[in-house]
């Protein structure tokens, strides 16, 4: 053997050692792929007809109306007692409706947010409402369907008794104005026109909702 | 014979990375990094800066941006929504809080962009005189992707979400109050950063907790890229674990001269300088590099290390943080009804 076979046989058999000089080589071996149990459709030029949506998002420019606007409606009345006031007392009733676009397509299918409240209040002191002639504890008791509101500050269905919504008249601003959740913070709640003893307030408005396609 | 001494580096190459043979890596000797220069740099400064900007950091911004922005909508413009805008990765129910959602210019020149959600809600029950006292409770959080602004100036800038939430119990004697906030995105735009130590916005991930009254307590995680406006006009970057305790909070073991955890700052160049006080939890005394001794003593100073190298002790005031340094959220920040929108 020469000098020329010798190095041949060190090279190749120190290259096997240092190709596989990891110390810690595993008990077992990973399989090299995992199965493919992915049962995703193939995509084929030829033969898969798609088309690709059109692209909305951030940067689109372009103003395009809503197709779809919820109308919602917050209509009632406070009738104060006794007549002429000072007033300690109020009874009424609010009704709350929200319809998308024209409402539901069978019209004997109510609508998904209806209820009907009737109200009761004790006239309250301190009046901490600065705008407010009086202010009154209001208490909800209502009926019918609330699943499908999207108003995030309805009232409840019912309240316990003294736990009501703190309310106040302003007949300089003509609105009532609602102690937001006993915060300290008189928001502007409904639009009130006071005739005699009755007050009607009403709350409307209309934004944009997007609603799902049934075909989807 | 040539072709053995190649073999023969190989093979000991192969032996240094083995595992069952290898030495402990040695790190590069620490008079071996070269370090910037430092010297001229005011850190009690730089740092008390970098303290009172992430307390800036805080879902007030963006929110404040928000309200101006509904300001100045018109009908139609921006389009506002009954939930968040479909296709959008917004963790809320269908009908779910409001949105705006458009790509549209105001008859005055003003363009919105995108989208922004938002919820919020705020309650209160009991009197103050009573023996019971008062609790009140806020919550608000914002989603979007969402520019507004003209031709010449850029007045709100939104890319991502921010929450925050108060809690206040107080009565006849006694006043307790935490506040709570996370932002992960960009904020930016004039009337977002009005009266701001950064006009210009930020990035950021941090979470604050901080509270007030009878106990207080500061507890910051996260990073804050300043876009200008550089503390100390030379670090852009501020990333900080900490927890201080107030005077009215501390317990037997508290110390309040100095916070658990560390601040650190980076400058343009990327290279950080890392502010290490009271380690603060159990792992950081047996899994950081940094030797311990000197880092556990109350005393109000810090380890300065710069690229991770142990350079000077830095002595923050930090007395300032709850010396008017952290105001109790106002409870009617939080209100903001679909009855009654800017």
């Amino acid at each position: 053997m020469n000098l020329r076979v010798f190095s041949v046989l060190v090279f190749g058999t120190m290259w096997g050692t240092l190709v596989g000089c990891n110390a810690d080589e595993p008990d077992e071996k990973p399989e090299p792929f995992v199965e493919d149990t992915d049962d995703a459709p193939i995509y084929n030029t030829n033969t898969t007809t798609t088309s690709f949506p059109v692209d909305t998002g951030f940067g689109t420019t372009g103003d395009a109306p809503p197709d779809d606007w919820l109308h919602i409606s917050q209509l009632g009345t406070w009738s104060m007692s006794p007549p002429g006031g000072p007033y300690d007392n109020m009874t009424g009733g609010l009704t709350i409706l929200e319809i998308v676009n024209d409402g539901p397509d069978d019209t004997a299918e109510p609508p998904e947010c209806q209820v009907i409240y009737t109200l009761v209040g004790q006239t309250y002191e301190p009046n901490s409402c600065a705008d407010c002639d009086f202010t009154v504890l209001v208490e909800f008791s209502g009926t019918g369907n609330r699943d499908g509101c999207h108003d995030p500050d309805m009232p409840p269905m019912n309240v316990e008794p003294g736990a009501g919504w703190p309310m106040g008249y302003s007949s300089s601003r003509n609105l009532v104005l609602f102690n937001y959740h006993n915060t300290g913070v008189w928001v502007p709640w409904y639009d009130a026109v006071k005739v005699g003893d009755v007050i009607s307030i009403d709350f409307s408005t209309s934004i944009a909702i997007e609603v799902e396609d049934e075909d989807e | 014979m040539m072709r053995l001494i190649p073999l023969a580096l190989l093979i000991g190459a192969c032996a240094d990375q083995n595992p069952q043979t290898a030495g402990t890596p040695e790190r590069a000797p620490q008079d071996e990094l070269v370090l910037p220069e430092y010297e001229s740099v005011d850190f009690v400064a730089a740092f008390q800066d970098a303290l009172t900007t992430l307390l800036d950091v805080n879902t007030s911004k963006p929110w404040a941006g928000h309200l101006a922005s509904l300001e100045y909508r018109e009908p139609d413009c921006p389009n506002l929504y009954a939930g968040p805008p479909e296709d959008v990765d917004i963790d809320a129910e269908p009908g779910e809080g409001i949105a705006w959602s458009d790509y549209c210019e105001t008859s005055g020149g003003l363009s919105y962009g995108g989208y922004n959600f938002w919820e919020s809600s705020a309650n209160a029950s009991g009197q103050l005189d009573d023996p019971s006292g008062r609790t009140s409770t806020g919550d608000r959080r914002l989603a979007g992707r969402a520019t507004v602004g003209s031709d010449t100036e850029l007045l709100f800038e939104f890319n991502g979400e921010a929450s925050d939430s108060v809690y206040v119990s107080e009565g006849e004697g006694y006043e307790t109050w935490t506040y709570t906030t996370l932002i992960e995105g960009t904020v930016g735009g004039s009337d977002a950063m009005a009266d701001s130590l950064t006009p210009d916005g930020w990035r950021t991930d941090l979470y604050l907790f901080y509270s007030g009254g009878d106990a207080d307590r500061l507890e910051a995680r996260g990073n804050a890229y300043l876009f200008e406006g550089r503390i100390g006009d030379r670090f852009d970057s501020v990333v900080v674990d900490m927890e201080l305790i107030g005077d009215l909070g501390r317990g037997p073991d508290d110390c309040v001269e100095e916070p658990r955890g560390y601040i650190g700052l980076r400058d343009s160049d990327a290279y950080w300088y890392d502010l290490v006080f009271l380690p603060r939890y159990e792992e950081d005394l047996t899994n950081n590099g940094y030797p311990n001794d000197p880092l556990s003593v109350c005393d109000g100073c810090g380890t300065l290390y710069i690229r991770g190298v142990k350079t000077i002790d830095v002595c923050v005031d930090f007395s300032s943080v709850f010396a008017g340094g952290l105001a109790r959220p106002a409870i009617e920040d939080f209100v903001l009804t679909l009855h009654d929108l800017p």
